[in-house]
C-alpha cells in the first residue's frame, strides 16, 4: 500500500482549476520529485495535502486513512510535515527556540502540569530541548543555536525550515523548493541532508525548479502542468520525454532547463 | 539572565510595593496607583490576545460584565463578595467564550470586529435594560469586607489590587513560559507554520481570549466594590481604546511590562498636565497618532533604537532568549 | 402586531437598512481595495449630517447643495486622513487601525465640544404621508429608502466603469495592476474619497429625518461592523443584504422586545458566524501581516 494516495483531487479558485482531477501515489521511503512550469499547481497540491485548503472534490489518504477532510494541525499530527516556498520561520525567536516550538506535538505531560512547571514537566521540556538540539546538530546548525532566525543567511534559514518540520516527527515530508536561491555549496549540503533523511526512513516529496538537483536526488518524478499530471517516471524517462520538454519550452521559452 | 538573578530584584520590588502606601502618604496618588493596577490588568489581557495577533477592541465590555456580575450578586442575593470575585471572572470568561468561539471561526479580522460590537452591545444593554440599573447606574455598592474589616480606604484597596495584579503577572508569566505560551508565540509569528507544526490555532486563540477576559472580569469585581457605584458609560469604547493605547505605548512586544509601563505613564501624565476633561480624548488621540508614526515599538523599544543604549540593554535581550528552564 | 404597525416597522427597517447599506458599501470599498479598517467612517457620517445641517439651516441653501457639500467635504477629509496619517503608519495593520481610531476620536470629541450633546434638527425636506387604508407610510422615510436604493444602483454601475475596474484590479493584486499601467496611488486616493464621501451622503440623507447628534457616529459604526461581518468582509452584495437584514431585525426587535433588542441582535448574529464563518456572501479575510 502506498504511504499517500491521492484520488481525483480537484481544487478550484474562482473558475480556475489549480489542481484538476489528480491521481497520484507516494510510496514509502522514496524521494518523489514534483516538477512543472510556474503555476502548474505544485504548491497548491502541497497546500491541499497538508490541509491548508479543503479540496473542491476528491480525497487524499495517508496510511489508509482519509485525511482530506482534516484541518492542517490534525494532518500534522498524523505525521505529515512541510516546509514553505518562502522562508517561513518564527523570525523573532532564536534558532533553537524555533525547533523547540516546532515540537509542540511531542508533549506527554498535561497542560496543567506544564502550567505549574512541575518537575516532570520541566524534565520533559529539557528532554525536548535536547531533542531539538539533536536535530540542529544533525543538520549542522548547532553552532548557530542562539542566533535569531531573522538574522540567519538565506541558506541557513532554509535548513532551519527543514529542522522545524522535522520536529513534528513526520513520516512524510513535503519540501517546497528547498534549494531555491542557494549557492552551489549550500545546495550540495541540502541534497546531502535530504538523502540522510530518507536513510532515516522519512518519505519525501520535493517541489523544485533546479533540474540538476531533481534529477540527481529523486527516485521518481511527476510532472504537472495546468493542475494535471502530464508525465511520470524515473529521471531517465523524464529526460527523454517530449511532452515535458514542450511544457517547459512552451511556458518558459528555454529548453535548457531540462538537462 | 538566569532566573536566579531575578530573585533579588523581585524581592526589592515586592518590598517597595509593600511599603509604598507608607512612603507616599497621599490618598490621591494611591488612588491613581490603584487605577494603574486596574488598567495594567486589562492591558495585559489585551497583550495576551495580541500575542496571538488578535486585536481586542472590547476589554471594557468584559470588564463591565465582571463588575456587574459581582455587584448584582452582592446586592440582589446575600452571596459574599469573595464568592463573587471568581464568579465574575467566570461570567466574563463564559461570555467571551461564547462570542469568540463563533467569531474566531471566521478569523482575526472578525474577532476584532466582534470584540467591539459585543462590548458596545454590553454597554447598551446595561444602560437600557431596567434590571441592570439603567444609564444612571447602580449606587451604594457595599465594599468588600473580612469579618468587620471593610475595604474602604485607599490603603486596604491598594493591597487588594496589588494582590490581584501580582497574581495576574504570575499566572501570565507561567503561561508564557509554558508550552501554551510557546504555541501563542508561534501563532503570533506565523499562523501557517504554527498550523503545519500541529498547533490548533483556533483553540489556542480561544484559550487566550477566554483567559484574558477572565482576569478582566475579576478586576471588574474589584473595581465595583472600590468605586461603590457603577455607571454604564464608564465602560465605553473609549476605555477599550485606552487599554490598547497603554499596551502600545509601553511596547507591544513586551506582554507584561508593556501595559504596566504604558498605564503608569498615561494615568499620571494627564494629572500633571492638568488637561480639561473635555479635551483629554483629543490630546490622547494626537498622542496615539504620534506614537503610531514615530514610535511603533513603544517606549520599551527605545533602548534598541538608540545605539549607545543598545550596547547596554540590547545584549541583555539576546541573553534572555537562552533562558534554560 | 397589526398590519399597520407591521408596515411601519418594515418601512423603518428598510430606511435604516438603506442608510447602513450606503455607509457600509463605502467602508467595504476602502477595506477591500486598501485593506484599511477605517474607524472614522461613522464620524464621517456624523460630520456629513452636520455639514448638511449647516448648509441648509445656517446658509439657507437648498437641500441638494447640502448633500453635495457633505459629499465633497467628507471626501476631502478622507483623503486628508489617508495622505497625512495612514500613509505614515508602518507598524502594520494594528497601528493603522489605531491611527484611524484616534482620528475618529478627534473628530467626535471636536463635534461634541462644538455642537454639544443635544440633537440638531433641521426642517423636513418632504412632508406628508402616504395613507393606504390603515397603513400609514411617512414620505420622508420612503424618500430615504428610495435614495438608498438609487445610490446603491449608481454605485453598482459606477464600479463597472473603467475606474471601477481599475479599483478591482488593485484589490486583486496591486503588483499586477501596476504592470497593467494602473496608478495604484491615484486609485487609493480616489477610493478613499469615494468611500468617505458615501458616508457623508448618508449623513446628509439622515439629517432631515432623524436629526444630527455629535455621538451618532460611533453607534452607526458598530452597526456597520456587524453588517460587514455578517455580510462577509469585503463582499459588496453581502454588505447590502446584511444591511437590510440588520435594519429589519432592529426595527422589529425594538417593537417586539424593547430594550433587549440589541442583545437579541448579537445572539442572532452568533449562529450565522458559527455556521458561516465567512459571512452570508463572502469568505474569511485574513489580516494583512
Amino acid at each position: 500500500m502506498p504511504l499517500l494516495e491521492i484520488r481525483g483531487l480537484t481544487k478550484h479558485f474562482g473558475g480556475l482549476a489549480a489542481v484538476n482531477n489528480l491521481d497520484m501515489d507516494v510510496n514509502k521511503s522514496e524521494i518523489l520529485g514534483l516538477i512543472g512550469p510556474n503555476g502548474a499547481g505544485k504548491t497548491t497540491l502541497f497546500n491541499l495535502i497538508n490541509g491548508f485548503f479543503p479540496p473542491t472534490s476528491g480525497e487524499t489518504r495517508f496510511k489508509g486513512d482519509v485525511i482530506s477532510s482534516l484541518k492542517a494541525h490534525e494532518i500534522a499530527k498524523k505525521g505529515i510535515g512541510r516546509t514553505f516556498q518562502q522562508s517561513v520561520l518564527f523570525m523573532e525567536s532564536a534558532v533553537l527556540e524555533n525547533v523547540f516550538t516546532g515540537f509542540h506535538l511531542n508533549y506527554k505531560s498535561g497542560l496543567l502540569s506544564q502550567f505549574l512547571h512541575t518537575r516532570e514537566a520541566r524534565k520533559e521540556s529539557n528532554d525536548i530541548r535536547q531533542k531539538a538540539f539533536d536535530i540542529l546538530e544533525f543538520l549542522g546548525l548547532a553552532s548557530l543555536k542562539d542566533e535569531l532566525a531573522k538574522n540567519l543567511p538565506h541558506g541557513h534559514q532554509r535548513v532551519l525550515g527543514v529542522c522545524v518540520a522535522l520536529a513534528c516527527n513526520p513520516e512524510l515530508l513535503l519540501l517546497d523548493e528547498p534549494v531555491t536561491g542557494m549557492n552551489p555549496q549550500e545546495t550540495e549540503n541540502m541534497i546531502n541532508i535530504i538523502g540522510q533523511l530518507r536513510d532515516r526512513g522519512i518519505t519525501i516529496v520535493v517541489v523544485e525548479h533546479d533540474m540538476k538537483v531533481v534529477m540527481s536526488l529523486c527516485d521518481r518524478i511527476v510532472v504537472l502542468n495546468y493542475g494535471k499530471i502530464i508525465s511520470e517516471g524515473s529521471p531517465e524517462d523524464i529526460k527523454g520525454n517530449r511532452e515535458v520538454i514542450e511544457a517547459y519550452l512552451g511556458r518558459e521559452g528555454a529548453g535548457a532547463n531540462v538537462a | 539572565m538566569k532566573a536566579g538573578n531575578k530573585i533579588p530584584f523581585m524581592t526589592i520590588a515586592l518590598i517597595l510595593l509593600l511599603l509604598l502606601p507608607f512612603i507616599i502618604r497621599s490618598n490621591y496618588i494611591l488612588h491613581l496607583i490603584i487605577y494603574v493596577a486596574i488598567y495594567s490588568i486589562l492591558g495585559m489581557g489585551f497583550s495576551m490576545m495580541w500575542k496571538n495577533r488578535l486585536i481586542s477592541c472590547g476589554q471594557a465590555g468584559f470588564f463591565a460584565v465582571g463588575a456587574y456580575t459581582s455587584t448584582l450578586l452582592v446586592t440582589r442575593t446575600d452571596l459574599s463578595f469573595w464568592w463573587t470575585l471568581p464568579l465574575s471572572g467566570i461570567a466574563s470568561a463564559f461570555f467571551a467564550f461564547i462570542i469568540f468561539s463563533a467569531a474566531l471561526r471566521a478569523g482575526p479580522l472578525v474577532f476584532f470586529g466582534m470584540s467591539l460590537v459585543s462590548s458596545f452591545i454590553i454597554m447598551e444593554v446595561l444602560g437600557t435594560v431596567e434590571f441592570f440599573g439603567g444609564w444612571e447606574g447602580i449606587l451604594d455598592i457595599p465594599s468588600a469586607s473580612i469579618g468587620s474589616f471593610f475595604f474602604y480606604g485607599k490603603i486596604s484597596n491598594y493591597y487588594f489590587v496589588m494582590i490581584l495584579l501580582i497574581l495576574n503577572i504570575v499566572v501570565f508569566y507561567a503561561l508564557y513560559k509554558s508550552r501554551i505560551g510557546r504555541a501563542w508565540t508561534a501563532i503570533g509569528s506565523s499562523v501557517s507554520l504554527a498550523e503545519a507544526q500541529g498547533i490548533n490555532v483556533y483553540r489556542y486563540r480561544l484559550a487566550a481570549s477566554t483567559i484574558a477576559c477572565f482576569f478582566a472580569g475579576v478586576v471588574g469585581a474589584f473595581y465595583a466594590q472600590y468605586q461603590n457605584l457603577l455607571v454604564p458609560n464608564s465602560f465605553s469604547f473609549q476605555l477599550s481604546i485606552y487599554v490598547q493605547m497603554y499596551a502600545l505605548l509601553g511596547g507591544l512586544s513586551h506582554f507584561i511590562a508593556g501595559p504596566i509601563i504604558g498605564a503608569g505613564i498615561m494615568v499620571f501624565l494627564p494629572e500633571y498636565l492638568r488637561v480639561a476633561n473635555e479635551y483629554q480624548p483629543i490630546y490622547f488621540s494626537i498622542l496615539i497618532i504620534l506614537i503610531v508614526i514615530f514610535l511603533p515599538g513603544g517606549i520599551l523599544s527605545i533602548p534598541q533604537r538608540v545605539p549607545w543604549l543598545a550596547g547596554k540593554f540590547g545584549k541583555k535581550k539576546e541573553e534572555s532568549v537562552m533562558v534554560n528552564e | 402586531m397589526d398590519v399597520a404597525l407591521f408596515f411601519q416597522c418594515m418601512i423603518n427597517g428598510l430606511a435604516i437598512g438603506g442608510i447602513y447599506a450606503v455607509v457600509a458599501s463605502g467602508f467595504t470599498l476602502v477595506l477591500g481595495t486598501m485593506k484599511i479598517f477605517n474607524f472614522a467612517q461613522g464620524e464621517f457620517y456624523m460630520l456629513g449630517a452636520f455639514v448638511t445641517f449647516g448648509v441648509c439651516e445656517t446658509l439657507h441653501l437648498p437641500y441638494v447643495f447640502g448633500i453635495i457639500a457633505a459629499l465633497l467635504a467628507m471626501a476631502l477629509l478622507g483623503v486628508i486622513l489617508q495622505r497625512v496619517i495612514i500613509r505614515y503608519t508602518y507598524g502594520g495593520f494594528f497601528h493603522t487601525v489605531l491611527a484611524t481610531i484616534a482620528f475618529a476620536t478627534i473628530l467626535r470629541q471636536t463635534a461634541v465640544i462644538t455642537f454639544g450633546k443635544t440633537d440638531s434638527f433641521m426642517y423636513p425636506v418632504v412632508k406628508g404621508r402616504l395613507e393606504l387604508g390603515e397603513i400609514i407610510l411617512n414620505n420622508d422615510k420612503l424618500l430615504l429608502i428610495f435614495m438608498g436604493i438609487v445610490l446603491i444602483i449608481l454605485l453598482h454601475y459606477f464600479l463597472k466603469l473603467k475606474v471601477g475596474k481599475a479599483m478591482r484590479a488593485v484589490t486583486e493584486d496591486q503588483e499586477v495592476a501596476g504592470l497593467q499601467g494602473i496608478n495604484s496611488r491615484r486609485i487609493f486616493i480616489f477610493t478613499m474619497a469615494l468611500g468617505c464621501g458615501l458616508a457623508g451622503i448618508a449623513g446628509a440623507l439622515i439629517v432631515p429625518v432623524f436629526g444630527a447628534t455629535a455621538d451618532m457616529g460611533h453607534g452607526i459604526f458598530v452597526k456597520i461592523l456587524l453588517v460587514i461581518i455578517i455580510g462577509g468582509m469585503g463582499s459588496m452584495p453581502g454588505a447590502l443584504l446584511a444591511a437590510f437584514i440588520i435594519g429589519l431585525i432592529e426595527s422589529f426587535g425594538y417593537q417586539l422586545i424593547g430594550s433587549y433588542n440589541e442583545l437579541a441582535l448579537l445572539f442572532c448574529m452568533l449562529p450565522i458566524l458559527f455556521f458561516r464563518p465567512g459571512g452570508l456572501l463572502g469568505r474569511p479575510l485574513a489580516i494583512p501581516e
